[in-house]
């Protein structure tokens, strides 16, 4: 048994444990109070990582619950661009939005009529536009409108029955239907700071990549794919 | 309850926050957790001001401790950062308990006994402040704190 009492030891032996500097007292504001130790970085981390395994495997979940038919609906397009000065014609695809290189382009018919909503294709494929784009300056961000409704009804103002589908769960881009007329609402940039700009657009078709094994160095490249 | 006046509370927080540090270090044996606690501690009494009848050190030392131990995984995770690097700082705070009469004696008992004794031993707390503040009936403050005295005396014994 100590021969002092507690009160005694403790309270002079827990005087000598080291103290904290003045600055140290109070948080460097509310911030610097919430100081992140090393265990709650990995906490942190652990709970990211918990969420981002729980959103895929609901996503894969979802996306193998989904009918072929939606799956395609929702697969972007790729554009194939007719522009102001060979208008009618048509030319390369859009370097954005092209297939890679690897690829070849299989052009079957359509599977759903694209007067009633979002041109669809087979699971594997992806549908094919063929947009009449403004002559120059073009679509450059913040020349646009705000929002695809917008875009729409400011480049075709005389247009006011129409119908606008979007495509899959992304906010770009959107099919519109006016009448036998059909148009695709895109961004450029990004969705906000008045990006959207509206375009007639035909639906081509679907083309389906097909891998192939990459060309040895040094050989000419293949000539573009065209459609007339 | 009369309220502390929030622009006066870091000078009342200052008086008291060196020894509430203490006070945590020696229940938590974390120097990281007890400082993060006591700043916790500080930030709550910006927002919610005790009242001017509470023994400040106490109600400082147990929102601390309930900060504290609000994130379940720090005890684990503190394991985790010891292993990785072995000359913590809180190995120094473990030499340092080690070396003392105190430290020995607390290394006896559980957290929970640790944080009653300290109440009560080192920041001076009365059996009934401690129940209140930690929100316990005074019997059981009574019963835990006698279960630590008889662990603390049979080891002092067992020392010798």
């Amino acid at each position: 048994m100590p021969s002092e009492s507690f009160e005694t030891i403790f309270r002079r032996d827990l005087d000598r444990l080291p103290g904290l500097a003045d600055e140290d007292l109070v948080p460097r504001g509310a911030d610097s109070a919430r100081r992140v130790s090393f265990g709650s970085v990995l906490a942190l981390v652990g709970v990211f990582v918990a969420v981002v395994v729980v959103v895929l495997s609901l996503q894969a979940i979802r996306d193998a619950d989904r009918s072929p038919q939606e799956a395609a609906a929702t697969q972007s397009p790729y554009f194939v661009i007719a522009g102001g000065a060979a208008a009618g014609a048509t030319a390369s695809p859009n370097p954005a939005a092209a297939p890679s290189p690897a690829a070849t382009w299989i052009v079957g018919p359509p599977v759903s009529n694209p007067l009633l909503g979002v041109p669809s294709c087979p699971p594997g494929s992806s549908p094919i536009l063929d947009v009449t784009h403004w002559p120059p300056p073009g679509d450059l961000p913040g020349g646009g409108a705000p929002t695809a409704e917008e875009a729409f009804r400011r480049a075709y103002p005389t247009v006011t029955d129409f119908k606008m589908f979007p495509w899959g769960t992304s906010p770009a881009p959107v099919w519109v239907v006016a009448g036998s007329e059909t148009y695709v609402v895109n961004y450029s940039g990004g969705p906000g700071l008045n990006s959207w700009f509206a375009h007639p657009a035909k639906y081509v078709g679907c083309y389906t990549p097909e891998p192939r094994t990459p060309r040895p160095s040094g050989l000419p490249s293949e000539a573009p794919t065209t459609f007339g | 309850m009369e309220r502390v006046d929030a622009g006066r509370w870091e000078l009342i927080y200052r008086a008291d926050a060196p020894r509430v540090y203490r006070a945590l270090l020696a229940t938590l044996s974390d120097r990281d957790a007890a400082r993060d606690a006591l700043h916790e501690a500080f930030l709550e009494g910006l927002r919610h001001p005790p009242g001017r009848d509470e023994n400040l050190a106490g109600w400082i030392f147990r929102v601390a401790l309930r900060k504290a131990h609000r994130g379940p995984y720090r005890p684990l995770l503190s394991g985790v950062a010891d292993a990785l690097w072995p000359a913590s700082p809180n190995d120094e705070l473990a030499q340092v308990l080690d070396r003392l009469e105190a430290g020995r004696l607390l290394a006896l008992l559980t957290e929970r006994q640790r944080s009653i004794v300290v109440a009560q031993y080192y920041l001076g707390l009365e059996q009934s402040e401690i129940a209140r503040l930690f929100k316990v009936r005074r019997g059981t403050v009574a019963a835990t704190l006698s279960q630590a005295i008889r662990r603390m005396r049979q080891g002092s014994q067992h020392a010798i």
